[in-house]
């Protein structure tokens, strides 16, 4: 039961760092680099909330 | 205007990012939901009488991703009792290979067996990170291939997450390391309350207590580089079966099948646990895997099948493997062979000691004819099958 908590707990802060990065990506407006790094970061995170892996 | 100009050319290029991104995604993606999804056709025999689920031996694990097929095959007379786990380690395929010949072919006359072929069925799901292993191997039968998913040693994170920091063994309390947890030959005896993986152990022990189970064989497979490969594992209490199963085999045979002790404490292994808490004899067989081995070439579908090496050619030549090793390598039809003798040795051993309690089991193919025919040879086509017959899993 704790362990299925913490699963959903896991997916919501997946979702949480998700539309955070997407809120910056779309904000960044000057730094590419920056912008490259949003972009690798959402990879896990997506693969995750789509249970990929 | 120079800044709406550097506006619009970054905005280009967060398009050009998110293009690339989502080919990434979807290019890595996709083949893992593919395996994941990606079902096996078990043409059931003429000795399969029921098909069963974990679940029904305990109740909680119904209707998840640990559940897995019970395949039981009757015989007319009564007798002993035997369970073979193929692909509690899916990353050593040749367990399930084994026990899928066993349910497409063999008819038992006396005596009753339980077949699980996926016991870690969320690791056979899973996929092994980092080491390039293929998703698929193909095996050729008469009819064409037959494809199967290579899994990990583990259940998926997916199915069972997030790992303790230090796994304690239940009931025994020793620390193990995290990933064992979804180990499921180091969650023996499993616990009732516990995770998935410990779940699945404990409604194997439940089979075995409920149905009164005599023998239980897990079936693995082993690094040519580690010593504890192309042997069989048994605690005290079925070491003298052991010992005439090898012994068996090697003269009648010929293959070697070394003999190893289980270990008192080294707490969670099936040949140790089941043993323990159960009146059940354990044995677990283990074949040489050359491609498990680390200083090996590319992990292909190729060296999968053939065994065939040539870094593991020249550390033989050091010495400084556990195997016999030459240029044919160590091909899936010796390791498959290997299993299914010594499988069948043990039970007909078993019977020959206890007359009452004997099993019989006919039409499962033993070490010299695998070989001669190839393991896809006793693969019925799913195709020609009648519809009852078939299994998807």
């Amino acid at each position: 039961m704790i362990a299925k908590l913490i699963m959903l707990f896991y997916y919501l802060l997946c979702l949480f760092f998700v539309l955070i990065t997407v809120k910056n990506l779309i904000e960044e407006n000057s730094n590419l680099d920056r912008i490259i790094l949003y972009f690798l970061t959402l990879i896990p995170f997506i693969l995750r909330l789509l249970r990929f892996k | 205007m120079k800044g709406l100009k550097m506006s619009g050319t970054i905005n280009k290029f967060k398009i050009f990012l998110a293009i690339i991104f989502v080919i990434f995604l979807l290019s890595g993606g996709i083949p893992l939901r593919q395996h994941r999804s990606f079902k096996v056709d078990i043409v059931c025999g003429p000795g399969v009488t029921e098909i069963k689920k974990l679940s029904d031996f305990f109740p909680p694990l119904k209707g998840s991703m640990a559940d897995t097929n019970v395949f039981v095959l009757q015989g007319k007379e009564p007798g002993g009792k035997v369970l073979v786990m193929g692909d509690t380690h899916a990353n050593e395929p040749e367990s399930l290979l084994s026990v899928l010949i066993m349910i497409e072919n063999a008819v038992v006359e006396k005596g009753t067996v339980f077949l699980i072929p996926f016991f870690n069925h969320s690791a056979s799901l899973n996929t092994r990170p980092g080491e390039g292993y293929p998703l698929y191997f193909s095996v050729t039968a008469r009819w064409g291939k037959k494809t199967f998913r290579m899994g990990n040693r583990d259940a998926s994170p997916l199915d069972q997450w997030p790992d303790p920091d230090v796994y304690i063994h239940y009931p025994e309390k020793q620390l193990l390391s995290y990933l064992d947890i979804r180990n499921t030959n180091r969650t023996w005896p499993g616990r009732k309350n516990g995770l998935p993986m410990e779940q699945v152990t404990y409604a194997a022990m439940e089979l075995l207590r409920q149905e009164r189970v005599e023998l239980a064989l897990d079936l693995h497979g082993a690094e040519t580089m580690f010593p504890v490969t192309n042997c069989i594992v048994a605690p005290e209490k079925s070491m003298r079966i052991a010992t005439l199963a090898s012994l068996t085999v090697k003269s009648m045979e010929g293959f070697e099948n070394h003999l190893e002790s289980s270990p008192e404490k080294f707490r969670g292994l099936s040949h140790r646990e089941i043993g323990d808490y159960s009146d059940t004899l354990p044995f677990l067989l283990e074949a040489p895997i050359p491609f498990l081995d680390q200083p090996t070439g590319p992990k292909t579908e190729k060296l999968f099948l053939d065994g065939q090496d040539e870094f593991l050619l020249s550390l033989a030549k050091e010495k400084k493997l556990f195997v016999p090793y030459d240029e044919s390598g160590w091909p899936l039809e010796k390791r498959v062979g290997q299993h299914l003798s010594v499988s069948l040795e043990i039970i007909r051993q078993y019977s020959r000691k206890f007359p009452e309690r004997s099993i019989t089991i006919k039409n499962v193919p033993r070490y010299g004819e695998v070989i001669k025919n190839g393991v896809g040879f006793y693969f019925h086509n799913p195709a020609e099958a009648s519809r009852e017959k078939i299994v998807r899993h």
